[in-house]
Order: structure tokens, then sequence, then C-alpha cells
């Protein structure tokens, strides 16, 4: 069951450090996802452990976007959800199911790319991977500047 | 791996110097008397990471020079900025507002920690704008996943659950509202070790309030269940000068009055029922008196929704009574605190039974100061006094026991 609320304009001090803190807990897994594409063929254990990681996130994104479409009333339920939500929800606080269609398309992509290179195949669509990926974080960046703002002004030496 | 770092390289000669502000930190840190009894497993835990840090960092820069795509290079060199600039920063603030917490401050949650048998949390105060409580654990596990690898290990290994509790400098400098950082402790405590409310209702990944819509019913069920618990452990272990401080305070908005949390109406009446049980009818009728003055908003789930409350609420108590740490009103005791502190003189027998003599105290002694200089002094040297008790107090528990043993 899902529970509606219109946020607050400020956010109180802990939730700034919060919101923070997931968003690049995002930006670190797709900026893994970018690597482990980039470095594919190479067999070492630090690359393999990306890529097996990576695996597992876009699987989960891409489960977690099917439930949020799915779901009549989207809800958060983890820190992928959040994310998700706070990136498709439009101005007159709805979500942009369209937005969250495109991005479960692209996370699916991935994960085949993914799946290739684990295979040892040469993947296709590797570009669309990539392009999603590097255009993604930066939905993430500009989404979360405010919060990247206040969350330093918070910590920084005054 | 790469051994030295290619000056050449423009990203990488920027993360260069992380090495130095890294190490440079580690040393800091090692230097720096922090108050408190986290000191050690800190100083620890910010030495591991560092090595964890640098050894990853020259990793980092290996990698670097396979990539070939410059905007998967960027992105990689940015995110090893945002994540380090953070946790320098958090480093720093740490250190530079650690200290403003008082002696006896440390040695009045030392002392709750010393009852509930809790001494080995790990915490840090630190002063901060408002009362709340955060993990420092989650924060950087967060902001290293995936590119720091071990030290993200690193922390869920060796430091699953290392806490920060923020002070705001006002609640500081008055000793009768330290109570309510028992509500905090009571979240440190169940995060930490007691883990009853994630048994009912699975933990959330995110805070209450950062999400602009929606939320899962049961994400709301455990925090509400938290905010119940806390307001519980932070009453039965207080006795009345919780709820009545938590009153007081109510217009610095430090009580969290969002939709995302208990209606205050539902926690008030929670706290009154709890006191009836510790058989404090009396207290239980000002609190009820008090609260009416107070306007109350709707919760998004009502209490009733909450069918493991009674369960969570009664394993608390179960947790609190086996440490023996729920207040028992003595009429004699508390008679003797406040003819003490009437006089000034600090009263060192026990902190709980002080601090609810104090509130008592203060107010008459106020209410007899007839100019807001005359308030001010009183209230200045009121607090000295009561500051001087818990530090006292807690000393002579000390003693008394190593004299015991």
């Amino acid at each position: 069951m899902a529970v509606s609320y219109k946020k607050p304009e400020g956010l109180p001090f802990v939730e700034i450090l919060d919101d923070y803190h997931n968003q690049m807990a995002i930006r670190n897994l797709l900026t893994g996802v970018l690597i482990a594409i980039e470095l594919r063929g190479n067999d070492s254990k630090r690359v393999k452990r990306w890529l097996k990681g990576s695996l597992d996130f876009c699987k989960k994104s891409e489960n977690t976007l099917e439930r949020l479409i799915k779901d009549e009333n989207p809800t958060v339920d983890n820190f992928l959800s959040k994310v998700f939500i706070d990136l498709a929800i439009t101005d007159n606080e709805k979500i942009d199911t369209r937005r969250l269609l495109t991005y479960k398309k692209n996370f699916a992509g991935t994960f085949n790319v993914l799946q290739q290179i684990q295979r040892k195949k040469e993947p296709k669509d590797v570009e669309n991977s990539k392009s999603f990926l590097k255009s993604f974080i930066e939905e993430v960046k500009v989404t979360y500047m405010k919060t990247e703002t206040l969350y330093f002004g918070y910590l920084s030496p005054r | 791996m790469a051994t030295s770092v290619p000056d050449e390289f423009p990203i990488v000669s920027r993360i260069r110097s992380y090495f130095s502000l890294l190490r440079t930190t580690k040393g800091e840190v090692e230097q720096t008397r922090i108050t408190g009894s986290g000191e050690n497993r800190f100083k620890e835990f910010v030495s591991k990471l560092i090595d964890d840090l640098l050894i990853e960092l020259q990793e980092h820069i290996s990698i670097m020079e396979e990539i070939e795509d410059l905007d998967t290079k960027s992105t990689l060199s940015e995110n090893i900025h945002r994540s380090l600039e953070a946790f320098l920063n958090w480093v720093d603030m740490i250190l530079r507002h650690c200290n403003a917490v008082s002696i006896e401050m440390q040695e009045f949650v030392s002392y709750i920690l010393r009852d509930l048998d809790a001494n080995d949390t790990d915490y840090l105060l630190v002063s901060g704008p408002e009362l709340s409580e955060t993990s420092l654990s989650e924060s950087l596990s967060k902001l290293f996943m995936v590119l720091f690898q071990r030290a993200f290990d690193r922390i869920n290994s060796e430091f699953p659950s290392f806490c920060i509790l923020f002070l705001p400098q006002s609640l500081l400098k008055n000793p009768v509202n330290w109570p309510l950082c028992m509500h905090e402790i009571g979240h440190m405590i169940e995060n930490q070790k007691l883990k009853i409310v994630e048994r009912f209702y699975p933990r959330p990944e995110f805070s209450p309030i950062s999400t602009r819509i929606m939320y899962n019913t049961q994400a709301l069920k455990y925090w509400y269940s938290k905010e119940f618990q806390a307001d519980y452990i932070a009453t039965a272990y207080f006795g009345p000068i919780l709820p009545s401080q938590l009153i007081d305070n109510y217009f610095t908005g430090e009580v969290f009055l969002y939709a995302t949390h208990p209606s205050w109406e539902e926690r008030i009446r929670v706290m009154v029922e709890e006191l009836r049980i510790m058989g404090l009818e009396e207290s239980a009728k000002i609190l009820l008196e008090k609260s009416r003055r107070i306007s109350s908003k709707r919760p998004m789930i009502p209490k009733g929704s909450l069918e493991h409350l009674d369960e969570i609420l009664e394993e608390t108590q179960s947790f609190l009574e086996d440490k023996s740490a729920i207040y028992k009103i003595n009429k004699n005791r508390l008679e003797s605190a406040r003819k003490t502190l009437e006089e000034f003189i600090p009263y060192t027998d026990d902190v709980k039974t002080m601090l609810n003599a104090a509130g008592e105290v203060k107010k008459n002694l106020l209410e007899k100061a007839d100019s807001f200089e005359k308030k001010e002094k009183v209230e200045e040297d009121f607090n000295r006094l009561i500051k001087d008790s818990i530090r006292l107090s807690s000393l002579k528990r000390t003693f008394v026991s190593q004299r015991g043993k």
C-alpha cells in the first residue's frame, strides 16, 4: 500500500546527508558498469569483480523499475527506487512512467551487454549502453545538485 | 599496478593530491585528542580506511591508463573526487566539532551506556545543528561503494555501525535538557544491539523524509515503530523529566513533526500510558495538561496499524528490566536531591533522580529571579551545578565499582 506525501520544501540535516550518499552510491555503481564495459577483455580479478557487481546492479535496477512501472502508486522500497522516483517525478508530483520505461529498457540492454562480456563474446550495442550510462549519470547529478550544495555547505570547513 | 603517478596526465595529476591529503588527515586524526570513549575506535577506523583508500587510489590510476574513452576516465575521476572530498570533509567536520562537546556530556552518555551494558557501542558526540543520530558507517559505505571496495568491505566487517550523535550547542548549555539525548541513544542501541524493530518490519535503505512522494507502508511502520520505541526507552529510563523536557523543547522544532513521523498526540499518549504503568500518575496528568497547548498533525498511518508495536515495546521493556535500567521513583531520594540542589550543593548519588529533581528546582529558582539579568545568572550557575553533579556522579560510580573489585 502506498501513502502519498508531499515533501516539505527544506530537508532536515540528517536527510540531506542520506540523500547525498544515496545518489553517490548510484553514481559509483553506474561508473562501475562503465568501467566493466570499457575494460572488457581484461581478465584481472578486480575487473571480474566489477563485472559481477555490475550484472547484479543492472538486474536489480531492471527489477526495481519493473515494479515501479507496474504499481499503480509506485513506492520507495530501497535506495535505488528512491533515486529512480526522484528522477522521474514531475513538477506536479506525478511519476513519469515513460521515463521509467526508458530506464528499464536501457538497464535490460546493458545487462545483455555485460552478459555477453562475461561469456567472452564481443558485445553488440556497447555504444548505446555507454551513452545511456553517461546520460543517466548526468541526470542523477542534475537532480541532486541542490542536495550537493547543501551537503558540502554543512560539511565544509568554516 | 603502476608504482608511480605519471605527471603528464591531467586527470591523474589532480587525483594525485589525494595521496598527501589522505596521509595528512591520517596524521591529524592520530594526533588530535578527541574527548569521549569513541576516541580509539574512531582513530583506528579512519587509519585503516585511509590505508585502504591509498591502495585503491593507486589501483585506480593504473586503471585510468587502461581506459581509452575520455568520458569514462573523467566520470571515474569525478566520482573519486566527490567520494574522497566527502570523506575528508566528514573527518574534518568531526575533528572540528567533537571537542565542542563538554566532558560532562561525554560522562553523561557513558553513564547511560554503562547502565545499559552497552559501553562497547561505537559512537562519537559531535556538536551539530540539530539533535539527531546518524550512522557514519552507512554514510561512508555508500560513498565508497564499488569504487573503493576494500574500504567498503572494511566498514562492513570491522565497523558496521559507527554512529554520530549530533548535539546542538543550545542543548549542550542546558543539562536539564540532556535527557532528550536518550531518544537518540535509544535509536543507537536499537541499531547496534537490539535490532528488535527490524525483526518485525524490514529496514528501509533510506531516511524517512528524503523521498519526494510515496512511502511504502512497511517503511512507515519501521520508522514509526522506531520512534515509539525510542520514546519508550527514553521515558522508561529517565522517568517524568523526559516527556516534560520534550514538551518544553517542542518549539525548537527538533521534535520531528513531519507527517513521516508518528503524530505528537499519539507519542504523548504512549508516554502518558507508560508513566501510569510506572506508577507516576501525577506526572502523567501534568504531561497531558502541558501537551494540550500543542497542536498535532495527522500521521500518515495511525498507531493502530502497527500490529507488532506491543511486541516491540515488550521486548524493549524486557531488555531494560534485565539491565535494571527502568526509572523507579523514590520519594525520599527525590526530596533529598531537591534539597541538596536548592542549597547549591552537587548531588552525586544518582543522575536520574538528580535530573528529575533539577527540572523543578530550576523552575522555582527562575521564578524567584525578578529580572532578565538575574534569571540569566541563576540559569548559568545552576547549569554549572548540574554539570558538576553529573560528572561527580559518574566519577563516584566508577570509583565505587573499582573499590568493590
